[in-house]
């Protein structure tokens, strides 16, 4: 694992709106992978729980956040600080293929997957050839 | 030393393995391992976009004191690993008391 895979990229703002959290935010790093029948998202987003997240689908824009409990340090001093804590979004453009009712996500420790079933039309299809007559 | 081994669930079976380490050495050095793997399953994927770390990693951590490896609470939650490790009673500051002559 190289210091560029591990180093979180952090957002800049929207076109200057501030966030009303005042939490950084990060850009999680996804996976994007097709298999015959879906899309398949997957998003690293450490201390993000079930409660914490949020994904929504706006004409064709897909934004996944995740919102952090920033964790209790009651009576620690910092010693060394590497691990930034903070909440996480990214979006994307979705294209025609996705059937977007059946769009299926889960999160565990921290891994969101979504699944993005394609349309019906857009799977590949096995055309058969007849010889001609 | 404090082992975590995960299968992260997916739909249609597609798991992830991974496996966490951390161990405790001559109480005063703390080592973190671990590996993050795909099982692919039976399908066929093509990636378009692949930024996640996978493989192997191992971390070697020199604590500021030596601890009590008994006494280690290790917790892990949401991808997030929390290692609370005591001070070692012989390695704690005592006063010493000066007396007047």
């Amino acid at each position: 694992m190289t210091e560029n895979q591990i180093m979180k990229q952090e957002a800049r703002d929207h076109d200057g709106a501030e966030r009303m959290r005042t939490q950084r935010v990060y850009i999680p790093r996804v996976d994007i992978y097709e298999t015959g029948d879906d899309v398949v998202l997957v998003a690293d987003m450490p201390g993000v729980d079930e409660d914490g997240v949020d994904i929504t689908l706006e004409k064709n824009v897909l934004t996944i956040s995740g919102n952090i409990l920033p964790a209790d340090r009651e009576g620690y001093s910092l010693a060394y600080s590497e691990y930034r804590e903070g909440d996480y979004e990214r979006t994307f453009a979705l294209s025609n293929e996705v059937d977007r009712n059946r769009i299926e996500a889960t999160i565990q420790d921290g891994v969101l997957m979504l699944t993005l079933p394609k349309a019906e039309e857009m799977k590949a299809r096995k055309i058969a050839v007849r010889s001609a007559a | 030393m404090v082992t975590f081994g995960r299968k992260g669930a997916g739909t249609s079976g597609r798991k992830q393995m991974v496996t966490l380490r951390a161990k405790v050495d001559m109480g005063d050095t703390l080592t973190l391992s671990g590996e993050r793997s795909q099982k692919d399953g039976d399908e066929q994927r093509t990636y378009s976009r692949r930024e996640r770390w996978q493989g192997k990693f191992s971390r070697t951590i020199q604590l500021p004191f030596r601890i009590d490896a008994e006494e280690v609470d290790a917790s892990f939650a949401n991808g997030i690993l929390n290692i609370i490790l005591p001070r070692a009673e012989e390695d704690k500051p005592h006063r010493i008391s000066i007396s007047a002559n």
